[in-house]
This record gives structure tokens, sequence and C-alpha cells, in this order.
């Protein structure tokens, strides 16, 4: 389903961040989401970008999202930073894979740069169901964004950081006095997450308890050429190198739906009857890609010379 | 009973320690009687009884691990207590001292409310210690209460 809301406000919260208050044509409230959500938003000819809802989850009257201009990107950041007020968008509604967990005994919300949007959502949350919890904010002091409302709504459980040593010096004291039944919800460069994540297992934290939001994926290379064989229909789909299979079925007219299209969101995972997979995404638990029964389309690729889909 | 048990809520708790999928800072064995004892539990464990559990949860972190040792009825109360602390699934291993179809079994009479421990199998039908209704012992398994659900094994026929 498709939402077609109208750009109400704009701000600059920093030199390359722009906000963006989007709210219903007609006036009325806007699905209601739990913390963390993002939305996939048309910025472009075909283009969709997914960005973290940071203002009120319940029967909001209005959607609020921070884009980070990315020179770097496809456009769509570029795009969004051009939109004006009254123009309409059309966007997705908003999904979840970062949820707070709501038996957690305290929440560790830990942020970096841009990756603050999902992790402010979380802190509102905590505030209003008063939950108790804790947020390091590690971000440069010229790119600070939602730092008023923060301080507003953490007072001094927020600790920031300039950089990226004074967060790792502060948190490997506090992953290891953390009360049992803590949670730990972390977003930021990928290389940020993979510390936290990295630095939480050192401190023998188990993996349920870290909940990540990653929205950039490494680089593994374009990877070696290999054959899709559509297992009911008997087709065979050859991918190339640097070549998603999401790709070559797309090209082939295979119907195949997909959304971040960066191994995060889920949408495009395909069952897989037969082949060794190289898992790329971050969506698979570890169990079901030793069951090798799925695939995300998006970004992973056959280990072997085939694949056998159930398509 | 034409039941699968593996699709049921009885425990699959063994007599043998399944370790951590991840890397623990700090055990603790928590064991639930003096001859509770158990081959291959960690080296550097912290060893305490059940009666102390209370006051080491006070002071619990993540990165601590439990491994409850002793017999069925015991160790899921154990267990139970710990996850009402905030412990999950894979901070806790069960290494059972008691095994076999006739194990001391917790059971629940949702009657009275009285919960009845007895050497008992699954299916098998014992009476409540407080209201006397005859329970079977349902493979319906509370981790909440440590306890299987007893129901009266004339119930259908009741008026």
């Amino acid at each position: 389903m498709t939402l077609h809301l109208r750009v109400t406000r704009t701000d600059a919260l920093a030199a390359d961040v722009r906000q963006l208050v989007l709210a219903s044509i007609d006036g009325g409230t806007l699905p209601s989401f739990t913390p963390g959500s993002h939305i996939a938003v048309e910025c472009g000819e075909g283009r969709r970008n997914s960005y973290s809802l940071t203002g009120p989850t319940i029967e909001p009257d209005h959607y609020t999202i921070s884009v980070r201009f990315d020179p770097d990107g496809q456009g769509g950041s570029r795009w969004l930073h051009d939109v004006a007020v009254g123009q309409t968008i059309s966007v997705g509604l908003p999904r979840s894979d970062f949820a707070p967990v709501l038996n957690a005994r305290h929440h560790l919300l830990i942020a970096g740069g841009i990756g603050i949007t999902p992790i402010l959502s979380h802190a509102r949350a905590a505030v209003a169901w008063g939950r108790s919890f804790e947020m390091h904010y590690a971000v440069g002091r010229d790119r600070r964004t939602h730092i008023a409302e923060l301080r507003d709504l953490c007072g001094d459980r927020m600790t920031v950081y300039p950089g990226r040593v004074g967060l790792w010096n502060a948190l490997d004291p506090a992953l290891r006095q953390q009360p049992l039944g803590t949670h730990l919800y972390t977003c930021g460069p990928a290389s940020m997450i993979d510390e936290v994540t990295d630095r939480a297992a050192a401190a023998g934290w188990p993996t349920e308890r870290v909940h990540t939001e990653r929205f950039t994926v490494a680089d593994f290379g374009p990877g070696a050429p290999y054959a899709a064989k559509l297992a009911r229909s008997g087709r065979v789909v050859p991918v190339a190198p640097g070549v998603t299979l999401l790709d070559a079925l797309l090209a082939q007219g295979i119907k195949v739906s997909n959304l971040c299209r960066q191994g995060v969101c889920g949408e495009c995972r395909l069952p897989v009857r037969g082949g060794r997979i190289e898992h790329r995404d971050h969506y698979l638990s570890d169990d079901e890609r030793s069951t090798g029964d799925a695939i995300m389309a998006c970004v992973s690729r056959a280990a072997g010379e085939q694949l056998d889909l159930d398509l | 009973m034409a039941v699968s048990m593996t699709h049921t809520s009885v425990p699959d708790w063994g007599d043998v320690l399944v370790p951590a999928k991840h890397t623990p800072v700090h055990y603790i064995v928590v064991t639930c009687s003096s001859d509770a004892t158990a081959s291959g539990l960690p080296e550097h464990a912290q060893r305490i009884s059940s009666g102390e559990l209370d006051t080491v949860l006070e002071r619990a972190r993540v990165g601590w691990h439990f491994v409850i040792v002793g017999r069925h009825s015991h160790a899921g109360a154990v267990r139970a207590r710990l996850v009402s602390a905030g412990a999950i699934d894979s901070e806790i291993s069960i290494v059972l001292t008691d095994s076999g179809v006739e194990q001391e079994r917790r059971v629940y009479c949702p009657h009275c409310g009285h919960v009845t421990s007895t050497p008992v199998a699954v299916g098998a039908t014992i009476a409540c210690a407080r209201c006397a209704a005859p329970l079977v012992v349902y493979y319906h398994y509370s981790r909440r209460l440590a306890a299987y659900l007893g129901y009266r094994v004339d119930s259908e026929d009741l008026p």
C-alpha cells in the first residue's frame, strides 16, 4: 500500500541533513508504527530510499524523516533535498525490524551520526512509557541533529561523544555493568555497528540482546557468474558478476517484490531448492542461513555454479 | 497418547551441559540440592545454591550465564525465577540429575490452584494433594509456573 503525503515543512538540521514533515492530503491521521520503524520514500523516477521515522508513533498527524545528503548516492537524497513544501510524495507503510523489546529491564541505545533517527524514536517511546534507558550518541560537533530535542527527552541519561574513541572508552565499561535483562539497540555507519556488536560479544552478550538497524551494507565485490535455475518452469537465468540475482530475474520479466535492495528489509526473499548460497544479507538468522532454503535476491549469490530456485 | 512430544511444550532438557553459543564472561552454577553434581561444568564458575539465587540476581549483569543443575521439577522452578529476573533462554543451561519417564513433576491443579510434586509420567493420573481432584498430567508445561497442567480425568463426563 502506498500513502500519498504532502510536504508541509522542511528544516535544515545540519549542513547536509534536511528534515521533512509529511502529512496526509486530507489532514487525517496516519498509520501508527512501532518505534524504530522506517518508510520507503519514492524520491525521483523509480527510486526508493528508506528513512527512519523520528516523530510521534501513535495515530500521528504527520511523519517526520531526516534526510542526509549523500553525494556518492544514486540521487535519492539529492531529490529529497530539492523537494518543495506543498509537493506530494509517495511513501510505503511503516515497517520495522528494530522494535524495542517490551519486557527488557533496561534499554541501552547507541547511535552514530545520522543513525540517531531510529534511536530518537526509541528514546521518545521509552520516555512516554516510563522505560529505563540510557543513550550514547557519537557525532561530530558540526553534524549534530535533533540535539535539543534529545536533551529535553533524555536529560542526564544521554552522553554525547564528539568521536568514536570517546564512545568506545565509555561503552566498554557500560557493556559490563548492564543489569540482566538489558537490550542493546544501535544504528549508525556499518563500521560502527560492527564494532558495537563485536564489543558486546566480547563482553559476553548473547546476540539475541543486540539489535541493529543498518542503512548501508558492506561491499563484498562482484562475485562469480552462476546460473539460477527456476525449478518449476525449468528456465535458466544466467547471473553475471556484479549483477544481483534480483536484477537478473527482473530483467527476464520475472516478478520479484523488493524494497531496500540492501539485504535488510526481507522483501525479496526467495525459496531455494538446491545449491549452496553465499549469504550477504543482514536479514536471515544464523539458523535460516545454515538451513539454506532461502536467499535474499538483492545481495546474496550462489556459492557454486548453479542455484535452484523454487519459482 | 498419539502425540509427537517434540511438538508439545514438554521441555527437552537433558543430562548433558549444552554450551552457550556465545562467550559469557561469568558463569553461575545453581545447584538445586547438596548432592546435585554434573561433569563438564565451567571451571571458574561461581557455585551457589538455589536459596542464594535471589541475592545473586540483585546484581546480575548481561554477560553472565547460568547453569542449573538439579532435578527436573526443581530446575524448572529455578529457570522460571531467572526468566522473571530478565534472563533469556540463551543465558540458561539446564543439566538434569534425574531422568526417565517417572521423573518427579510439578502438576498444577486448575480447580484449586495447588501444585502437587510427585514422580509421575506425562499422561498418567494423580490426585491433587490439596483438593483430591483426579488429574491427568497433560503434555502442556508452563515454563512460568514450572508445572504441568493437570485436568480432571472425568472432565468430559461431568454434567
